[in-house]
């Protein structure tokens, strides 16, 4: 038997103990700030950024985000669906993921890299609030590029933080289909927090792994869980519709000095119910 | 033949609408979705007019207030007048914004837009880019992904004695002019919002044998030279003093001109200091000098009836030679009403509509900012100013007007342009006009 104490001084103890596990829960990340991301890093392993978001309730978890992988002509994508990567498909291929997930996919048919092939991860942090029936039109662009699949295939992690850019502090210059915007940062930088600088992160995109595991019974992990992806078609290229003359050149714009050949409320006759009617004489 | 019709609507908004002319139609349409507002007209449909009715009173029917336009050189000369008018109530706008989605046509296809494979999910839906029953969760829009132009943000614009306007940032589009009684009005447009979301990306690279070169100038950017801060301290305390001085000779100029002036409103004054309803009385002899002349008989018995209606439900008594007049209790109106403005308003209705409302970076979209004066006085000297997003890029030689103006496009501190009309001449009562222009979608 304990004395009373004794007694007292375990109960306090474990009252303290819990007061601890507490503040522990509390400073996860759910109480992280909703709209930055400055504590977070893309430092960190795949799908620890996407978790966070999860745990934070960003508008859109859980939802389908489109997004278009690209890359060099004749690049062709692999898909993992049920633990297993499915056949290579051409890229572009826009497929619709779902926010708070992330993605393992295979790269193959890598020009001038005969039997080369890089296994890149996209996580997608962020949601694209899309008019709705216009998803597949502004899909989240993965853009794979020659210099990166070099640089990955020469041994380095390229790490692309891809973010929605802020209209009002936009860089002024006009960005060719099919490019994008660029900016380096040094490896000890945040490049998350860069990014969240410019506009709204929505995925990263990490290329460096160029084997996968030869142990099959970790395929499950390395391909991520295989989250759910929906395929999506890939929006039509308007110049190509505009060559295959499916789509006008030009809207049918009539000049203003045309519209209104005398200045407006010469000729017209105001009634007060609002009604203003103008008529030429008959041709 | 080419027939022009004002569609009338509730919301007292005026939308052009030309037959054969489908783009500018849709521009026009645009209006009521994007939040344009009107003015309210005057006459009896305004409530805002101050309406005096009188029954023998001759007034006047012109008064103006007049602003000072004298300040020193460099100041603002008028803090604009932001009237904000009503607001079109949303069962009122047009929800039409071009080609918006896709919609069944009968009873199982859908029809196509921009050669898109749509998908007809039954119940009357049309999917497209995603499979029928599968939910994209459309969410709140974000910022971010929209071009705003239009609108007066941030700080407000003030005008300067050299006819320029101050404060006019990137997005903003807005109208300066002069009233017929010297006042000066500032009047923004509507905003612009236009879907046209571009990504970007933050690229890291590393690698054992990366990492050394990429670290290697790292120290060349790091070193901040102190010394400007000193320079800048040092700079503002001199400018300081100055401003001050300016400012309060600025002041005492404007106090001593808006006390100066007024003369012409004076008859005004004085009426609107009594009640509406003794307006009258003082004009009959009965009640300004205690006579009852026989003449005025019958306009006094008439006009007590008037007055019970403007005084109900205090009525009113008066006896003549111990007789009780005829009071009628018919809320008669009076025969006479002058409507009667007080007060120089601004009254220059603009409105701004995008032809495309979702747009991707190389596409084309025509901006039309249509202007009407909707007051009964000209205005002048109507300057129409658009500075552009960064996103935006105004395509030289683009620039259409209805009306002569002359036209300036210059660099602003984003990358993009700011546009400027100066419309030539005065603007009387219901004239308008169509300014339009090009842009490229960076």
């Amino acid at each position: 038997m304990l004395p009373k104490n004794r007694l007292h001084f375990i109960g306090l103890l474990l009252l303290a103990a819990g007061v601890c596990s507490d503040v522990a829960l509390a400073q996860g990340p759910s109480q992280l700030p909703r709209n930055v991301n400055y504590l977070l890093s893309a430092d960190q392993p795949p799908g620890y950024v996407a978790s966070a978001q999860v745990a934070r309730q960003i508008p859109g978890v859980g939802t389908y985000q489109a997004v278009a992988i690209s890359g060099p002509p004749g690049l062709k994508v692999a898909l993992a669906r049920d633990g297993m990567l499915l056949e290579n498909l051409e890229a572009p291929v826009t497929t619709g993921m779902l926010v708070g997930a992330t993605y393992r996919f295979r790269v193959a048919n890598i020009p001038y890299r005969p039997g080369a092939e890089l296994y890149p991860t996209i996580e997608i942090i962020g949601k694209v609030h899309t008019p709705t029936g216009r998803e597949h039109r502004f899909p989240i662009p993965v853009v794979l590029t020659n210099e990166d699949i070099e640089l990955a295939l020469g041994g380095a992690l390229v790490t692309r933080v891809i973010y929605v850019e802020d209209g009002e502090i936009a860089t002024p210059m006009a960005v060719p289909a099919g490019e994008q915007l660029l900016h380096d940062v040094a490896p000890e930088d945040n490049a998350l927090q860069t990014a969240d600088q410019y506009g709204k992160p929505v995925a990263i995109l990490r290329i460096g792994s160029i084997l996968p595991s030869s142990n099959l019974a970790d395929m499950p992990r390395f391909l991520m869980g295989s989250p759910p992806w929906i395929p999506l078609i890939t929006a039509p290229d308007r110049e190509q519709l505009i060559r295959d003359g499916q789509w006008p050149n030009t809207p049918p714009v009539v000049p203003a000095n045309e519209v209104f050949s005398q200045p407006h409320g010469l000729s017209t006759q105001r009634i007060n119910d609002g009604l203003i009617v103008e008529q030429d004489d008959q041709p | 033949m080419r027939k022009l019709n004002f569609i009338s609507s509730g919301s007292k908004v005026l939308f052009p609408r030309l037959r054969g002319v489908g783009t500018f139609a849709l521009t026009a349409l645009t209006l009521g979705a994007t939040g344009c507002t009107a003015l309210p007209r005057p006459g009896k449909n305004s409530a805002s007019d101050q309406t005096i009715a009188v029954s023998r009173a001759k007034l006047t029917d012109q008064t103006s207030v007049s602003a000072p336009r004298n300040a020193a050189e460099g100041a603002p000369l008028v803090v604009a007048d932001h009237s904000q008018t009503s607001v079109v109530p949303a069962s009122h706008s047009t929800a039409v914004i071009g080609p918006q989605g896709v919609s069944p046509i009968g009873d199982d296809s859908c029809q196509t837009f921009e050669g898109d494979a749509i998908q007809y999910c039954g119940n009357g839906t049309c999917v497209t880019g995603s499979e029928c029953g599968v939910a994209m969760a459309p969410l709140a829009a974000d910022p971010n992904e929209f071009i705003y132009d239009g609108g007066d943000n941030y700080s407000q614009v003030a005008i300067k004695k050299d006819w320029t306007a101050v404060g006019v940032e990137p997005t903003d589009t807005l109208a300066y002019y002069e009233t017929a009684g010297g006042k000066v009005c500032v009047k923004p447009t509507n905003r612009v919002p236009i879907y046209a979301p571009r990504f970007g990306s933050v690229r890291q690279v590393r690698g054992t044998n990366l990492s050394q070169l990429t670290l290697g100038p790292q120290g060349v950017l790091a070193p901040v030279a102190p010394g400007k801060m000193e320079d800048a301290e040092l700079a503002a305390g001199v400018v300081l003093p100055v401003a001050i001085k300016g400012q309060s000779k600025v002041d005492a100029l404007d106090a001593f001109q808006l006390n100066s002036a007024g003369v012409r409103i004076d008859q005004i004054l004085a009426l609107k200091s009594m009640e509406a309803g003794r307006i009258p009385y003082v004009l009959v002899d009965l009640f300004r000098t205690g006579e009852l002349v026989d003449e005025q008989l019958p306009g006094v018995e008439r006009m007590l009836a008037s007055a019970l209606t403007w005084y109900s439900p205090e009525s009113v008594a008066v006896e003549i030679d111990s007789q009780e007049t005829v009071v009628m209790r018919d809320a008669k109106l009076p025969s006479e009403i002058l409507v009667y403005e007080t007060e120089d308003k601004c009254s220059l209705r603009i409105c701004k509509a995008a032809s495309h409302t979702i747009a991707h970076s190389g596409d084309k979209i025509s901006f039309t900012i249509r202007f009407d004066n909707v007051g009964p006085h000209p205005i002048k000297n109507t300057v129409i100013i658009d500075s552009l997003s960064p996103r935006l890029e105004y395509i030289e030689g683009s620039s259409q007007s209805s009306v002569d103006t002359t036209f300036e496009s210059a660099p602003n501190e984003v990358g993009s342009n700011i546009l400027k009309w100066g419309i030539s001449g005065e603007l009387d009562a219901g004239e308008g006009g169509v300014i339009s222009f090009d842009c490229l979608v960076r």
